[in-house]
C-alpha cells in the first residue's frame, strides 16, 4: 500500500491555488498552415524524391542543349549512332543528337502539360464555383452543359480542330485538350464550394453581413486552394501523356517541331535496330508522369486538413 | 403578466423543405413566440424537432415558407438594404460545432475582425485594441490573436466564436446548441461567459439546446418543441415546476439526476417509441403516437396553444 | 466476489509526428464478476482508450500498449494472445457497444446477419440457427416485430433502434463483460433513458459485468456500482457510487459535480474550472490537475501524489490527503463540512 513520505518540508503544503490563465497557456509551438503542410511534405520521402526528380527534368529540358553543346536541328553524317560518350542518347536517322532533341521536345511536352493544366484548372475552378455559389436553376443548367461537353470524345475534337485550324502544332493541341479538360475540375470545385457554402463559418460571415465578394475572397478561395493545387499536379501528367499519345498517332506535333510524343513516334520505326531512339523519349514521359503523380499524392496528404494534428 | 419589450417575434412560422418524390419535410410547422429585449428564451426539444431551423429562420438564413419574423416590429424579409446591414450588426449567431464554425485558414484576430470591418471603420490600432479587449472578455490572452483555430481546444474555439459575435456589438444572439459539443467543466465556462456579457450589454438570447438543466439555468422563458410544433411555452420557473404537456413531463423526467439516492429509473415517466419522421406527418396531434393519454380527438385534429394563465401556454386536447 | 478483469500499470501511447501522446499513464484497476464499473472523465482523459486497450483494439501505427502493461481477463493473459486467439477472444468473451451505432453496424448487411455473425464465427452455429437466435436476441432488447426486423438494414432503423441492435450483437455470444463506450451520447434524452433502462434490465437478468465509459455523471448515478474518475490518463479518484457522489475528496471530482447546474442557483454564475486539461504530448510533472486546481500547493507541481486509501473501496490521488496538508472541507453544495 502506498503511504506518504512524511519527510517532505512543511512549506510545500500551503494552498496557493492556481492562476486563472495558467490552464490557458499556449504550450505547443506556433505553426502556420503552410509551415505545417511543408513539414508533412518534407517527411514524405517519396514525394520529396519525386520533387527533386521533377526539378532535374525541368533543368534538363531548359538547359539540355547547352550541356551537350549540340544543335538539336543540325543534321550530321553520324546517323543512327548508339549512345556513347560523344552522343549521350545516340543520334537519330538524320544524325541529330538525341540528348538535345529530347531536351527540346521536353520543352513542348512540359509547356503543353503545364499551360494546359493551368488554363483548364483556372477556367474549371471559376465555372464550378460560380455554378455552386449561385445555385438553383443556374447551377442545374451549368452542370448539364458540363455533362454535354464531357460526353464528347476528345479525339473527335482534336481531329476536327486540327482540320479546321489547318495546322498541327502546339496551339491546336492545347485548344483541343482545354475544351474537354476543364469539365472534371469544374465538377470537383463545385462539390467543394457547395460544401463550403453550407459550412458554419460561411453562415457566420453571412450573419455578420460580409458581402458575397468578400466571402469568396476570404473563405472560398483559400479553402478550395489546396484541392485545386493538388488537382493541378494530377492534371499535368495527364496532359503530357495526352500530347504524347496524339503526337504518337500522328495528330499532334509534327516536324520540324518536336515533342516527346513525336520523338517516340519517330523512334518506333527503328525500334528493332535502334531501340534507344524510342527508349529515351519514352523514359522521359514515364519519369515525368510518375514523379508528378507521386508528388501530387504527397501534396494531397500534406494539404489535407483532416490529417492535421 | 408584465408588459414585455418585444425584440423578436415569430408569427406562424412554417419552414418546409422539399425532399424527393414530391414529399415535404415540415421542419417547422406553425410556430409563434416572441423574445423580449434582454431576455433569454430557451428552445428545447430532441434532435429533428426544428429548433435549429427556427433559429436560422429568425436570422434570415432560411426564407420562411409561410409566416413572418419581425425584429423590432419590422418584418425582416421586407428590410431595405440599409436595414438589412443594420440587422446583420444587431443579430448574431453562435454555433454548435466549435470545429466547423471557424475558418481554418484565418488567424483568430482576422476571424474576430471580420464583422468589425463590415460595420465599423476602425483604424488598425483601434481594431487591435478592440480584438485584445474582446479576447480578454472571453478569458483569453493577447497571444491568441496570431494563432490559428486548430491550435485551440474546443472550449477556447467556442469562446472565439462568441468573441466574433460580440465584436459587432449585437443586441440579439441566437445560441444554437453552444455547449452540446463541450465537456461538462467547459460548458460551465461558456454559460458563465454568456451570462456575464448579457448582464453587461443586455443582450436578448435565443438559447437552443437539448440540455434541459442548462436551459433552466439560463433562460427566463422556455418553449418546448416536438416535431416542428411548439407544444408548451411558459416562464421557466413555471414550466419546470408544473409541466403540463405529456411530452414536456416525459422530457423533464428523462433528465438523469446526478444523485445515487434519487432512484431516477423508477420514478420517471417512460415514453415508448421514437420521434416519427417529419416527412408527411399525419393530421392530429404530432405527439399522439407516443402519448400515453391519447384519445380519438388527438388523432383527428391538431391542438393549438392555449394560455392556461400566467403566460403558461400548452397545446394539448386533454388539459 | 471473483475477479473477472485485472489491469496493472496500463500505459497507452499514440505516435504522432509531434511526439508520443501518452493517453493512458499507468492505471491499475479490476472488475469483479457481474459488477458495473463506470469510467468517468472529460474528453481526452483516456477513458475510451482504456476501454479499447482492454480488447487490444489498436494497430501498431496508431496506438500502442506499452510493454509492462498487464491485462488479465478471467485467467487469460490478454497481452500474450496471438492475433488469432485475440480474434476468438473479442466478441466471445467481451462484447463492445460503441458511441455511434451507425459506424459500428455494416450498412450492407441485414440486422439478422450482423447479430448472428458472431454466433456463426465463435460458436460454429449454422446460418439458419444463428438467424433463429438473432430473433431471440432482438426480442430480448425490446425490438418490436423481431421476425421482420432481422431482414431490414441499419439505415431503415432509427438511432435508438440501431443502438439496441448493437447491444444485441454485443450480447450474442453471452460475453462475461460488456464494454459500453458512451452508449447514449449520440441519442436524445428520451431515447437515452430507454437504452439505459434496457442495459440495467439486461445486467440484472444476465449478470454480465459492464464497464460503462461516459462523460455524463448523471447517467452513472443510479447505474453503476463503482466509479473511477479519470483525468489526463490517470485515475484520480475511485470508489463506490455512493462514495463518489456523497463523500468524494478530490478537487477534480468536486469540480465535475459542481459544474452540473442545480435548481437553487438559477441565473447565477455556475461553478466552472479555469483553463483546459493538460496537453498529453508534453511531460507532466506533479499532479496533472495542479494548473486548474484551486487548492494547488507547491508540492502538487513537483511530485505526482501517491494513491491512498480512504476506505476499503475509496482511493484517491491527491496531496490534500497528506497529514501535513491543510484540511479542506468538501464544498457546501456537495454536502461538505463534516469530513474535514
Amino acid at each position: 500500500m502506498n503511504t506518504f513520505d512524511l519527510n517532505l518540508s512543511d512549506d510545500l503544503f500551503t494552498i496557493e491555488g492556481c492562476n486563472a490563465d495558467e490552464g490557458e497557456k499556449l504550450l505547443r509551438p506556433h505553426t502556420t498552415f503552410l509551415k505545417d503542410a511543408w513539414r508533412r511534405l518534407r517527411n514524405n520521402k517519396i514525394a520529396i524524391a519525386a520533387m527533386c526528380l521533377l526539378i532535374l527534368i525541368a533543368l534538363y529540358t531548359l538547359f539540355g542543349t547547352m550541356i551537350c553543346g549540340y544543335d538539336p536541328t543540325k543534321m550530321s553524317k553520324e546517323m543512327n549512332q548508339a549512345p556513347s560518350l560523344k552522343h549521350w542518347f545516340g543520334t537519330d536517322k538524320l544524325g541529330r543528337d538525341l540528348f538535345a532533341r529530347v531536351s527540346i521536345g521536353g520543352r513542348v511536352s512540359m509547356l503543353i502539360g503545364v499551360v494546359g493544366a493551368l488554363i483548364t484548372t483556372l477556367f474549371g475552378s471559376i465555372y464550378g464555383s460560380v455554378s455552386a455559389f449561385i445555385g438553383g436553376k443556374v447551377d442545374a443548367i451549368m452542370m448539364r452543359f458540363v455533362e454535354i461537353i464531357s460526353s464528347i470524345p476528345y479525339l473527335i475534337v482534336v481531329i476536327m480542330l486540327s482540320l479546321m485550324m489547318n495546322d498541327s502544332g502546339v496551339k491546336s493541341i492545347l485548344l483541343a485538350l482545354c475544351i474537354v479538360g476543364w469539365c472534371q475540375t469544374a465538377r470537383l470545385v463545385r462539390g467543394q464550394v457547395l460544401q463550403l457554402v453550407n459550412s458554419d463559418y460561411v453562415t457566420a460571415a453571412r450573419t455578420l453581413g460580409v458581402s458575397n465578394w468578400k466571402i469568396i475572397l476570404r473563405h472560398m478561395i483559400p479553402n478550395t486552394m489546396s484541392v485545386i493545387i493538388v488537382n493541378l499536379t494530377f492534371r499535368i501528367p495527364n496532359y503530357i501523356f495526352s500530347e504524347a499519345f496524339l503526337s504518337y498517332v500522328g495528330l499532334g506535333i509534327s516536324s520540324p517541331d518536336t515533342s516527346w510524343g513525336s520523338l517516340a513516334s519517330a523512334g518506333k520505326e527503328n525500334m528493332f535496330f535502334h531501340p534507344y531512339q524510342l527508349f529515351f523519349p519514352a523514359l522521359m514521359i514515364a519519369l515525368t508522369m510518375l514523379s508528378f503523380t507521386l508528388f501530387g499524392d504527397g501534396l494531397r496528404d500534406a494539404l489535407d486538413p483532416k490529417l492535421r494534428r | 403578466m408584465p408588459e414585455r419589450d418585444t425584440l423578436v417575434s415569430v408569427e406562424h412560422l412554417k419552414q418546409y423543405f422539399p425532399v424527393s418524390h414530391g414529399r415535404i419535410l415540415k421542419a417547422v410547422d406553425d410556430v409563434t413566440f416572441s423574445i423580449a429585449r434582454g431576455e433569454t428564451f430557451g428552445l428545447v426539444g430532441e434532435s429533428g424537432c426544428g429548433k435549429s431551423t427556427t433559429g436560422r429562420a429568425i436570422l434570415g438564413i432560411h426564407r420562411p415558407t409561410w409566416g413572418r419574423v419581425c425584429y423590432d416590429g419590422k418584418d425582416i424579409s421586407r428590410f431595405t438594404r440599409a436595414e438589412k446591414m443594420q440587422f446583420h450588426k444587431k443579430a448574431q449567431m453562435i454555433f454548435q460545432d466549435p470545429y466547423a464554425c471557424l475558418d481554418p485558414r484565418m488567424t483568430i484576430s482576422s476571424i474576430i475582425r471580420e464583422g468589425m470591418d463590415v460595420h465599423f471603420s476602425y483604424s488598425r490600432q483601434e481594431a487591435n485594441d478592440k480584438i485584445n479587449q474582446l479576447l480578454a472578455q472571453v478569458g483569453l490572452t493577447e497571444d491568441y490573436a496570431s494563432r490559428f483555430p486548430h491550435e485551440l481546444s474546443g472550449g477556447q474555439r467556442q469562446r472565439i466564436g462568441i468573441a466574433r459575435a460580440l465584436a459587432v456589438e449585437p443586441e440579439f444572439i441566437v445560441c444554437d446548441e453552444p455547449i452540446a459539443a463541450l465537456d461538462v467543466s467547459i460548458q460551465a465556462q461558456v454559460i458563465n461567459l454568456l451570462l456575464k456579457v448579457q448582464q453587461e450589454r443586455k443582450h436578448g438570447y435565443l438559447f437552443i439546446s437539448h440540455d434541459l438543466s442548462m436551459v433552466r439555468h439560463i433562460s427566463q422563458h422556455v418553449g418546448v418543441m416536438y416535431l416542428g410544433s411548439m407544444v408548451e411555452m411558459a416562464p421557466s420557473e413555471e414550466i419546470y415546476a408544473h409541466p403540463l404537456h405529456p411530452y414536456t413531463k416525459a422530457l423533464f423526467s428523462a433528465i438523469p439526476t446526478p444523485d445515487p439516492d434519487a432512484n431516477w429509473a423508477s420514478t420517471r415517466i417512460k415514453l415508448s417509441g421514437e420521434v416519427p419522421s417529419p416527412i408527411n406527418t399525419p393530421p392530429g396531434c404530432k405527439f399522439c403516437q407516443r402519448c400515453p393519454y391519447a384519445t380519438a380527438a388527438c388523432h383527428e385534429s391538431a391542438p393549438e396553444l392555449r394560455d392556461m394563465g400566467t403566460g403558461h401556454e400548452v397545446a394539448c386536447h386533454i388539459i | 466476489m471473483e475477479r473477472l478483469l485485472e489491469v496493472k500499470g496500463l500505459h497507452v501511447s499514440f505516435h504522432t509526428y509531434a511526439g508520443d501522446i501518452k493517453a493512458v499513464r499507468g492505471i491499475t484497476f479490476g472488475v469483479e464478476k457481474g459488477e458495473t464499473l463506470a469510467l468517468v472523465g472529460e474528453s481526452g482523459c483516456g477513458k475510451s482508450v482504456t476501454a479499447k486497450a482492454l480488447m487490444r483494439l489498436f494497430d501498431r501505427t496508431s496506438g500502442e500498449i506499452l510493454p509492462g502493461s498487464e491485462i488479465t481477463f478471467d485467467g487469460t493473459d490478454v497481452m500474450k494472445l496471438t492475433k488469432k486467439e485475440l480474434h476468438a477472444f473479442r466478441g466471445a468473451q467481451i462484447g463492445m457497444i460503441f458511441q455511434d451505432p451507425m459506424t459500428s453496424l455494416d450498412p450492407t448487411m441485414t440486422i439478422g446477419r450482423q447479430v448472428g455473425e458472431c454466433l456463426v464465427i465463435h460458436q460454429g452455429l449454422s446460418m439458419k440457427e444463428a438467424q433463429r437466435q438473432a430473433i431471440e436476441l432482438l426480442r430480448m432488447v425490446d425490438i418490436p416485430h423481431p421476425e421482420e426486423r432481422v431482414k431490414s438494414y441499419p439505415h431503415q432503423l432509427s438511432g435508438g433502434m440501431r443502438q439496441r441492435v448493437v447491444i444485441a450483437t454485443a450480447l450474442a455470444c453471452n460475453p462475461k463483460l460488456i464494454i459500453a463506450d458512451e452508449p447514449t451520447t449520440a441519442l436524445d434524452v428520451t431515447i437515452q433513458a430507454q437504452v439505459l433502462d434496457l442495459l440495467r434490465d439486461l445486467k440484472q437478468r444476465l449478470g454480465t459485468a459492464i464497464i460503462l465509459v461516459t462523460h455524463d455523471l448523471g447517467i452513472v448515478a443510479d447505474f453503476s456500482d463503482r466509479i473511477q474518475v479519470m483525468y489526463a490518463g490517470q485515475i484520480v479518484e475511485r470508489g463506490t457510487t455512493h462514495e463518489i457522489f456523497k463523500e468524494c475528496m478530490h478537487p477534480y471530482t468536486w469540480a465535475l459535480l459542481r459544474s452540473i447546474p442545480r435548481d437553487s442557483q438559477k441565473g447565477t454564475t455556475l461553478y466552472s474550472l479555469n483553463g483546459t486539461p493538460p496537453d498529453l504530448l508534453l511531460p507532466i510533472t506533479g499532479c496533472p490537475f495542479a494548473s486548474r486546481c484551486e487548492y494547488c500547493m507547491p508540492i502538487c507541481r513537483q511530485q505526482l501524489p501517491p494513491e491512498t486509501d480512504l476506505s476499503q473501496t475509496h482511493r484517491i490521488c491527491c496531496w490534500l490527503q497528506h497529514p501535513k496538508a491543510p484540511k479542506v472541507a468538501r464544498p457546501a453544495e456537495l454536502g461538505g463540512g463534516m469530513n474535514a
